[in-house]
């Protein structure tokens, strides 16, 4: 709630900031009045998507987690999160430009209710405490192609397609399990950190706020698919979840406000 | 207007920190306490069937139960009783019924006791418990008692395994061998251990779903 009233007061800024410019007769575009680059800085809400969000704890007979269920074994209980970073570019003509972003994404967990209530089912016990710790958290390092079409001397069009590295930490599951007044231990999968190849698309629209200063809106599609291979400890037995390996898009739109230092080239 | 730019300028460097602070503080963690939901079955009878292995025909069946799982009546232990033969191997069962909705008179019985017929009322909770066998250990203790003693008399091996790996013994199904020895009698506690996360092959870890004894006599 908090990040979502932030959001709407950087777009409110925006607009506020378009108005007065709607006030100000436009100039002509010409390349004189454009930046060569730009670095900056950039925070959203992100959008996670796909069999990552899903919940599903299906049980067969007696409780039994199904290991060999599609969608027990995709689901990965992601939430939404927030995303932010730093993104600098160079543009070598008119429209077109080469830049980068390190970005960090936090997604929180969805589904604690129901992952506590599967596991309460598939050991038949008196009560299931479930601790979700860390989230999901991912690191890119992208790199790649920067678009612009500027439609005045003050706003224009941007688009990127980023390629790069990503790094991505599952959150840490803790379930104590107690029965008949017994504490019959805590297992916990444990955060796994995996690699891989990720890759960003984005379309938005930034708007010069001065000769150095602007500001951007930037709708940004996000995917990479890391293999997760994860310890589970102090486990002794299948029958509730056991995720042992997770390899799913981690996939998510990010709406994202930008601000950016312009740098012209002299 | 310079004015205004500057002042948009900040406040957007202040939202955007602002935003970077309420993240990091979205990494708590969350914890949610799930209690079992009320139970729709009991555990009232354990019914304990040994069948001789050099004659099925002889089968031995004896009857632990209490209808009042709150504890409010004592247990019914009059038909508690198991008789062995000498020098014999049996093939032993364990049953496990929720009889709360049963008439009197469709309770289950010692007399041609069979699973596939007992009273449409009855609950057999066996079938579940040998679908989470994985967490689930029976438990024998034999009592000396009279003669030579059941202990000396008695050997108790269980039969069953589990799908752990390693595979665990469960004790659903045993084989109960008396030996060529004096007449003994004793008492012989069973104990159906609950072990979620703990099963390691020792009774000692876990919860208990029944603790039931029989008298034994060896003749």
């Amino acid at each position: 709630m908090k990040n979502l009233s932030i959001f709407i007061l950087l777009l409110a800024l925006n607009m506020g900031a378009n108005a007065q410019d709607a006030a100000t007769p436009a100039k002509n575009s010409d390349n004189s009045t454009m930046s060569n680059g730009f670095i900056g800085l950039i925070g959203g809400y992100s959008i996670s998507m796909g069999n990552w969000t899903h919940t599903s704890y299906i049980t067969g007979d007696a409780g039994k987690w199904l290991s060999d269920n599609p969608d027990n074994l995709s689901a990965g209980f992601a939430g939404n999160g927030s995303t932010y970073g730093v993104e600098g570019g160079w543009y070598f003509c008119k429209y077109l430009g080469i830049g980068g972003v390190v970005s960090y994404s936090h997604y929180g967990f969805s589904g604690l209710d129901s992952i506590s209530a599967g596991y309460d089912k598939s050991f038949d016990v008196d009560q299931i405490t479930t601790t979700v710790s860390g989230g999901y958290d991912i690191w890119n390092f992208m790199g790649g192609l920067y678009f612009r079409y500027p439609f005045s001397d003050k706003f224009a069009i941007t688009a990127k397609l980023l390629g790069g590295f990503t790094s991505a930490t599952t959150p840490q599951i803790d379930v104590a399990v107690e029965d008949g007044g017994v504490e019959d231990g805590t297992f916990t999968q444990q955060r796994c950190t995996a690699n891989s190849f990720g890759y960003m698309a984005g379309l938005g629209v930034s708007y010069k706020l001065s000769k150095c200063m602007g500001l951007n809106l930037q709708g940004i599609y996000a995917s990479s698919e890391p293999d997760f291979l994860i310890d589970n400890t102090n486990r002794n037995n299948t029958i509730g979840r056991l995720i042992t390996e997770y390899k799913q898009p981690l996939t998510s739109i990010n709406i994202c406000l930008g601000v950016t230092y312009l740098i012209k080239a002299k | 207007m310079k004015k205004s730019i500057f002042f948009l300028t900040t406040i957007a460097f202040i939202a955007v920190a602002a935003f970077m602070l309420s993240t990091s503080s979205c990494k708590k963690s969350e914890t949610v306490v799930t209690p079992h939901p009320p139970a729709n079955e009991f555990l009232t009878t354990v019914v304990m069937e040994c069948i001789n292995n050099n004659a099925p025909h002889d089968t031995e069946t004896c009857i632990w139960r209490d209808l009042t799982p709150s504890g409010s009546n004592p247990p019914d232990t009059s038909l508690a009783f198991l008789n062995l033969a000498r020098n014999t191997t049996y093939a032993v069962k364990l049953y496990a019924l929720d009889e709360t909705k049963t008439a009197t008179p469709m309770l289950a019985d010692t007399n041609h006791f069979d699973i596939n017929k007992i009273a449409s009322t009855t609950v057999d909770v066996q079938t579940e418990l040998e679908q989470r066998v994985n967490y689930h250990l029976i438990c024998f203790t034999l009592t000396q008692g009279t003669g030579v003693g059941l202990v000396n008399d008695l050997s108790i091996v269980r039969d069953d395994y589990d799908n752990n790996s390693p595979p665990l013994q469960v004790g659903f199904v045993d084989t109960f061998t008396t030996l060529n020895t004096a007449v003994s009698g004793g008492r012989m506690e069973v104990v159906q251990h609950h072990q979620p996360n703990v099963k390691n092959g020792s009774c000692e870890p876990g919860s208990i779903d029944y603790d039931v004894f029989f008298n034994v006599n060896v003749k």
